[in-house]
Order: C-alpha cells, then structure tokens, then sequence
C-alpha cells in the first residue's frame, strides 16, 4: 500500500474542523492593535526616562562609526513577525514587465510646507518611520547615511512620518532625517495609498521607485546600508 | 485584501487541519495549529502573495508552530495514551486504521515525522522539504529512508507492505 494512500486513509473519515477563518482574523485585528498599543507605551516611557535617564539602544554600540548592524544575523522573534520572512519575502524585487505606478503623494512637511513627490527620471525612495518605533532610529540613520551619499547619484528620499505628532516627530527628523524630507501621515492615509505594495502596519518599511514612476522593489523592516544600495541599483539597471 | 485571505483560507483550512492532525494526532491541538498558521500568514499575506505561493508558506508557518510548540510542550506520552483511549472506546475500522497510523507516526521523532507527511502527504519534492524545514536534501532523503524503513516495522502488521513512491 502506497504511505500516501495509507496517510489518506487514515485522516478520510476525520470530521471537518470548525470555519478558523473568522477567529484567525479577529485574532490578527487584536494583535496589530497590541502592537500599536505596546509601541505607543513604549514612546511614553521613553519620554517620561528621558530626563531622568539613559536608555541605551541595544544596537547603540553596534551601529556606531563601523556602521551598521546586520540585522539578518539577528535572532528570529516569532512565527508571526516579519523578520520570520525569507530574505526573499521581506525584499521584494518586481520584474519591470510587473511593475505598478507609484501613487502620487501630496501632504505637508513636518514643518508644514507642501510637499509633493516627483518619481521621473531619477529613482526614489520612499520610507516610513515613527519616532514611536525604535527600529526606525537604526533605519532612519542608515536610509540618511545612503541618501547623503547617493545624492550625486540622483536618488531623491522622501520619509512617510506614520502615526505621529509633535515635539518627538520633529526631533526624530532632525536627529536622523534632517537630509531627508518627511510627509506628516498622523492617521496613516499615505501609507494606505501604499498597500499594494506594503502592508498598512509595516514601519519601517521603503518602497522603491524605478525612473518611470513605477515600483520597483519594496522592503521590510530594517535595512542595512548596503540592502538598501542593492535595491537602488535594481531600480536604476532595470527602470 | 482580507476578501482575497478569506477566499484562500475558506479554501484550504480543511486540508492544513488534516496535515496538522497527521502532525500531531489530535483534534483539538491540530485546530490551535492552523489558527496559529492562519494568523501568521494573514500578518504576512501580501509578502507570501508576492514572494512565493500562499501554500507553501503555509505549510511552512504550519510547521514551525508544531516544532515550536513541541518544544515548549514535551507531552508526547500522555497523547500516546490518549490515542490508546480512543482505540479501546469505539470498534470501527476507519478509527482503528486511523488510531494505527497515528501511533506509528508518533514513533518518530518531530522533524523526521515532519519530513515524511511533507513528502508523503503533501507530495512536496525533497527540494521543497528541504527548504521548508531549513535543512540540507540530502538530510532529507536519509531522514525519509529512515523514517519509511521504521515505519515499515511497525506497520508490519497490516495485511498489505507499505511502498513509497
């Protein structure tokens, strides 16, 4: 007898499980809800430790003047995080036969001026972050340590400040983005305009515009310098 | 996007509850295996969609959540009796093959019994086994070789011999 009939048999006649689909997106719902709730504890808590002490990052030492940290040598959270992702699935490289646009994004700066994106002919990036989100700090800097040397090179970075006000948001910017331009996003409406190429949770993420107004590559979660020259480049060899 | 999850999960969960039951045996922990699937593959749906096909990612968020939790639970012994139980309670022979089966799967350890019901249930190639378990084919292929030749010694008792393709 083949093992795979004997394997058949044998679950045949076992009654069909209970419809797990609703539950498992009320759970999902939840969960994204804790996460926000848990990330906005953490910026209080930060706020409140601020004057009174120091916090040092875990990646503080790693990501000094050596540069980054390798966030793929990183220990595995959980089976639900995105890190739990291949290196495929959280860098994403779309062949330029299946590209989309890019949506147009018009907003304000953090400091209240218009800002409009402009794609042709030159690759952009586009990232989001939060001054709630401590992996953004480590991102933020890499994505502006790249920005400063790739501007010759004619690659324009626009930030997507997700979910944020205030005082945080614009010490954020001028900590580790001040060569960067960011949208405010206080209710994360930019982002959504994105969700074809991102899910509307993931900070820090970047999308990747190819010289065409077309995405090109997208990426999840922290980037090292060089991920994030990797996905430049295939934007600009394949635009 | 949550249509297009509703649609793919509606369509598949039968099929994932019954390789989670030749995982671990039992009902009750095969359902908690596929929810636990499920909401890791809804966090990362539009990543599997692009990346790779939904179904082999969820055969792989499947099978991590059982390796996972077999690691935190280690209570293998009081499911063998479980299953013991059953068998003793009611006199059908779908149950009885079905309880059979089971036992004999559960004489191997997690990995191997992993590897064999990817490669002899889900019909994946030794390539796909190999990628959704992290380990190398030829791992594999001695792991499965194995795992039949045990098989095979505890199945001994059923009226036809077991073949692999």
């Amino acid at each position: 007898m083949e093992l795979y009939d004997l394997l058949g048999a044998a679950v045949a006649d076992l009654p069909d499980a209970p419809d797990l689909v609703p539950e498992a997106q009320r759970m999902h719902r939840r969960r994204t809800l804790v996460m926000r709730g848990g990330a906005l504890t953490a910026t209080a808590l930060l706020a409140v430790g601020a004057g009174t002490l120091t916090i040092e990052a875990p990646w503080a030492d790693t990501a000094g003047a050596t540069g980054a940290p390798d966030v793929t040598a990183l220990p595995v959270p959980g089976v639900s995080d995105y890190y739990d992702l291949t290196y495929a699935a959280r860098f994403a490289q779309i062949p330029p036969g299946d590209r989309q646009s890019a949506p147009e994004l018009t907003g304000e700066s953090l400091s209240g001026s218009a800002l409009a994106t402009l794609y042709t002919g030159h690759v952009t990036v586009l990232e989001t972050w939060g001054s709630w989100c401590a992996p953004c700090s480590v991102d933020a800097s890499r994505f502006e340590q790249v920005a400063e040397q790739d501007a010759a090179a004619g690659v324009v970075f626009y930030g997507i400040d997700v979910r944020d006000a205030g005082t945080a948001a614009a010490g954020f910017q001028q900590k580790y983005l001040h060569a960067i331009p960011s949208f405010q996003d206080p209710d994360g409406q930019l982002l959504a305009t994105l969700s074809a190429f991102i899910p509307d949770d993931a900070v820090p993420s970047a999308v990747i515009v190819d010289a065409h107004g077309q995405v090109a590559a997208t990426m999840m979660g922290t980037a090292t310098p060089a991920e994030l020259k990797d996905q430049i480049a295939y934007a600009r060899e394949t635009g | 996007m949550d249509e297009d999850f509703a649609s793919y999960a509606h369509a598949r969960q039968q099929h994932l509850y019954r390789t989670a039951y030749l995982l671990c045996g039992d009902p009750d922990r095969a359902q908690d295996l596929v929810q636990t699937a499920l909401v890791s593959l809804l966090r990362s749906w539009r990543r599997a969609r692009l990346a790779e096909n939904p179904d082999a990612y969820a055969k792989k968020v499947l099978i991590r959540a059982f390796l996972a939790e077999r690691r935190k639970l280690r209570r293998e012994a009081d499911l063998h009796a479980y299953a013991r139980n059953g068998a003793a309670t009611e006199h059908d022979d779908a149950l009885e093959l079905r309880i059979v089966v089971l036992e004999a799967l559960r004489s191997l350890p997690p990995r191997p019994r992993a590897m064999v019901i990817l490669r002899y249930w889900e019909d994946l190639s030794i390539e796909e086994t190999a990628a959704i378990l992290g380990c190398s084919t030829g791992n594999v292929k001695s792991q499965c070789s194995r795992s039949l030749a045990k098989l095979r010694v505890v199945l001994s008792d059923l009226p036809t011999e077991l073949t692999a393709h």
